[in-house]
């Protein structure tokens, strides 16, 4: 009976609920059984990801290249190998190189066209002209007002914030670094527009992790229901 | 024996101007002669020409004043009187011509033999009696007590009335202060008494100045020592003084040299002369020393009667030969002097090391003025630097008691709030106003028709699950209704298993069937390259997903895709989609997507992705966030469903947010009442 009652899935609910419980452990603080349960989860997913991408991509891609298009692979594969050996790590510069070179290259053009330019462009319809006008035809006052505050706003928090990053500065006569003082206003005023954001930011993380909290809970409970049904 | 140089060696003429044996005391006088004085001549003539005497002696001597003995001073007179008592044995020019030089023709010094005084031996042998113990000093560690006692005192010096007049040979009159005490005691004859049977003294060698023998190249100058009466070696000549001053270190050359100046305040007329002429005679006295040494034959005219030279080794030729190879070979330097050539020669500045590189200071000495703010960060920088290399300890933080149990309760009341409509009930509603976000999210979905292939992501981490599993589930179940096919594809390793999770949790209900409804192109690797080569070329990077079916064949360009949902929880994948794949989907006529391009999110990437949104040309046509967006979403599609984690989620946002408020309200009214101590304390 009790082989019937401890199926797999079962097992497998009572195995997670357990190491839940570990994980939640930290709330009393950091403790051994944490550890332990950090270490499994560190281990599992390393080895998960390496099994994966030696099933799903290495050995697919070695094989269905020709031998002349796989000798550079292989090499730049084995020099970048060598970077887990202190003693040989400086032959794998060549495939870290060409991996940084690529990445930050890759990066900068979407950064570019993919952020700054549309942001960019953006900025400068902020105060909604159509809209405007739309709302200007249709004698829509409050509308006008409140795209015209809005846009305002924007504007606002867009200089102010790039005007916080800005640390040019004069050196006074006893020698303290003194940025100009409508720079250093605007930049007040961008301090609290990135602090706002940051916040927003963080409301966000604790959502997150509230959800995933609430979900464990749920989690609870619905082993507890299967536990009484399978005791049923 | 004294030593008889060789007839046919050659010797300086001043030499062999020396005036024979006579009875006469006077006439052989060395130092000075009645003759001389009422001559007038030079006293120096008869005894050495000018060319083998340093020219400044000469002049010396020629300013001093010719005295006779009516009218010489008291003291001279009675140096005098010394000197005719204690006069050495005159030396015939046939002797020095035939004395002079060795066997291989190089002049030898020369050995006179002194007279031999009765009162000299008897105090000779009362002082070998009362010094056989301190005869067994070593030769070579004793000093010339000459050089100790060669700060005369003044009040030894025959005083002039008022007359402060120095011989016409003040050297000479030095030597001749000291005669009596070197005599009585005569140390070098006791030590030479003690030598092995290969160095004995000659018979005739009585009176040999003990300064004389411990003279020698051979020797270490730098041990002779002067006794503490100075009774040896007085009578050394100043150019000898001036070789074992260049042999010894520097406090011996500087007291040899003090010595030399102020034996140089006897008398007043000849006072300046000697102080101008002090260092050119001393250096004219090196150069002799020098040439001494080479030729082997004692240059000093005037003290040739008081410096038998020679060892009394020169019983036999051999002992000879050896005295002369001893004389003619170059001076053993100390080490010293072989790495400071200047050693040797006195009067000078001591050499110094070579001219080191000039680098800068390491350290510079300029202050720099810098505020408290500039050093305080200066402070900081060097922490940081130190502490690099430094292995960090990680501590475990422990927390006061209070505080965690103040942790412990707040967690014990949002588990209580979660779980607490299931046995209160009462759920909360799911939210019925819709972002714009939300709304433009379902539209997208509720467009797509029969037959369209939708590609969808997944690529959040498994911690996400139950904020995106739930979603997803739901926003696919939608698109299955619409008839539409699915191609999942992920950028994580993890990305397969969670698809597979999500298919057989979520979307059981559906009866899905593979290969028609959903396929799983799986992993592609390379991040954004990865990415951006998808959506170039598809079939490139998933060759054998979309060979094996012919109906897949037909996606050549990202385009093709009727729509894309990426479900992520990561800012870097979703900023990888929105940069590396959307630009390939824009349409350049009207600027706008040609393939929705929708995101579901974390709430935590919510503030992020809106201005992607409401930016012109919108980057992203719809999107939905956290359990807030999802909970709109199902409002939309008319899904009434309990959501637990809505019910759940509201529940530990309430109770988040009044513990916002207490907290704040619990720390304004405490730190008004809070002093320095108990802040320090916190």
């Amino acid at each position: 009976m009790v082989t019937s009652i401890l199926t797999s899935e079962l097992i497998g609910y009572i195995v997670a609920s357990i190491l839940t419980i570990l994980i939640l452990s930290y709330t009393i603080g950091q403790n051994p059984l944490y550890k332990f349960i950090i270490h499994i989860f560190i281990g599992a997913s390393a080895g998960y990801a390496g099994a994966i991408v030696l099933r799903d991509f290495l050995i697919p891609q070695i094989a269905n290249m020709s031998f002349p298009q796989s000798i550079i692979p292989i090499i730049l594969l084995v020099l970048i190998s060598l970077k887990a050996f202190p003693q040989t790590a400086r032959y794998g510069n060549i495939s870290s190189a060409l991996l940084l070179g690529v990445g930050t290259s890759m990066a900068i053009y979407g950064a570019i066209l993919g952020t700054l330019i549309p942001f960019i462009s953006s900025s400068s319809m902020i105060f909604s002209p159509s809209d405007v006008q739309q709302a200007l035809q249709g004698n829509q006052i409050e509308k006008v007002i409140l795209l015209v505050l809005q846009g305002t706003i924007i504007l606002l928090g867009i200089i102010t914030t790039l005007t916080y990053f800005q640390f040019t500065a004069r050196k006074t006569t006893s020698g303290t670094p003194v940025r100009p003082k409508i720079i250093n206003s605007l930049a007040k005023l961008g301090q609290g527009f990135i602090a706002i954001t940051f916040g927003v930011i963080f409301a966000g993380i604790y959502s997150a992790a509230l959800t995933a909290f609430v979900e464990r809970i749920d989690f609870f409970l619905d082993l507890a229901k299967i536990l009484q049904q399978t005791v049923k | 024996m004294a030593y008889q140089p060789n007839s046919n060696d050659d010797i300086p003429d001043w030499l062999k101007d020396f005036p024979e044996n006579s009875g006469d005391d006077s006439e052989t006088d060395p130092i000075i002669s009645s003759d001389d004085e009422k001559d007038g001549t030079d006293s120096q003539e008869h005894l050495s020409p000018d060319a083998d005497m340093p020219d400044d002696i000469s002049d010396v001597n020629e300013d001093i004043p010719q005295y006779s003995d009516d009218e010489a001073p008291n003291w001279l007179k009675n140096i005098r009187k010394l000197q005719s008592q204690t006069k050495p044995p005159q030396v015939s020019d046939e002797e020095l011509d035939s004395k002079t030089t060795d066997s291989h023709g190089n002049d030898t010094p020369l050995i006179i033999e002194e007279p031999k005084n009765p009162e000299e031996l008897s105090q000779k042998e009362t002082d070998e009696s009362n010094e056989d113990n301190s005869s067994n000093v070593d030769e070579t560690q004793k000093t010339p007590k000459w050089l100790e006692n060669i700060r005369l005192d003044q009040s030894k010096l025959p005083q002039s009335d008022e007359e402060n007049l120095i011989n016409e040979d003040w050297l000479d009159t030095v030597r001749d202060m000291h005669l009596e005490e070197t005599q009585k005691q005569n140390i070098f004859k006791e030590e030479s008494e003690n030598k092995t049977e290969e160095e004995t003294l000659p018979d005739k060698i009585e009176s040999t100045p003990n300064w004389l023998d411990q003279v020698s190249e051979e020797d270490d100058t730098d041990d002779l020592e002067l006794s503490e009466d100075g009774d040896l070696d007085n009578d050394m000549p100043t150019w000898l003084k001036e070789i074992i001053k260049g042999r010894r270190d520097e406090k011996e050359n500087s007291l040899t040299s003090d010595h030399i100046n102020s034996s140089t305040d006897d008398g007043s007329e000849l006072k300046e002369n000697s102080e101008e002429n002090l260092e050119d005679q001393e250096k004219s006295d090196l150069e002799w020393a020098e040439q001494f040494k080479m030729d082997g034959i004692n240059s000093q005219p005037e003290q040739i009667h008081e410096w038998p030279l020679a060892s009394p080794e020169f019983d036999n030729e051999e002992s000879i030969q050896k005295e002369e190879a001893a004389q003619i070979e170059k001076p053993q330097l100390s080490e010293d002097a072989a790495k400071k050539p200047l050693l040797d020669i006195s009067d000078h500045l001591p050499s110094e090391e070579a001219v080191k590189k000039i680098t800068p200071p390491i350290n510079p000495t300029q202050n720099i003025s810098l505020t408290d703010i500039q050093e305080l960060h200066v402070s900081y920088i060097f922490d940081l630097l130190k502490s690099e290399n430094a292995g960090q300890k990680i501590r475990n933080l422990k927390l006061p008691k209070p505080q965690r149990l103040i942790q412990v309760l707040l967690t014990l009341a949002l588990i209580i709030g979660i779980i607490f409509p299931i046995f209160g009930g009462s759920t909360t509603p799911k939210p019925t106003s819709s972002s714009e976000s939300s709304m433009s999210f379902y539209d997208e979905i509720e467009n797509l028709s029969e037959g369209d292939r939708v590609l969808v992501a997944i690529d959040y981490q498994p911690g996400f699950v139950g904020e995106l599993e739930s979603g997803a589930g739901s926003v696919l179940e939608m698109v299955l209704t619409k008839g539409a096919s699915i191609s999942f594809i992920s950028t994580l390793p993890s990305g397969p298993a969670m698809i597979e999770h999500l298919v057989t949790s979520q979307l059981l209900d559906q009866n899905l069937k593979s290969s028609e409804e959903y396929s799983s192109i799986g992993y592609i690797a390379g991040g954004s390259a990865a990415l951006l080569r998808f959506a170039e070329d598809p079939q490139r990077i998933a060759i054998d997903y979309f060979q094996n079916d012919a109906s897949k064949s037909q996606i050549r360009s990202i385009t093709d895709y009727s729509l894309i949902l990426v479900i992520t929880d990561d800012l870097s994948i979703a900023l990888a989609w929105l940069e590396q794949l959307q630009p390939k989907l824009i349409d350049s006529m009207n600027s706008k997507n040609i393939s929705p391009f929708l995101m579901l999110t974390s709430a935590q990437l919510e503030s992020i992705m809106y201005p992607y949104f409401s930016t012109y040309p919108q980057k992203i046509d719809g999107y939905i966030s956290g359990i807030k967006g999802i909970s709109q979403f199902e409002a939309l599609s008319g899904d009434s469903s309990e959501n637990d984690l809505w019910n759940g989620y509201s529940r530990g946002i309430t109770i988040t947010i009044l513990m916002i408020i207490f907290g704040s309200a619990y720390q304004l009214i405490t730190s008004r009442f809070a002093t320095p101590q108990r802040l320090q304390d916190n």
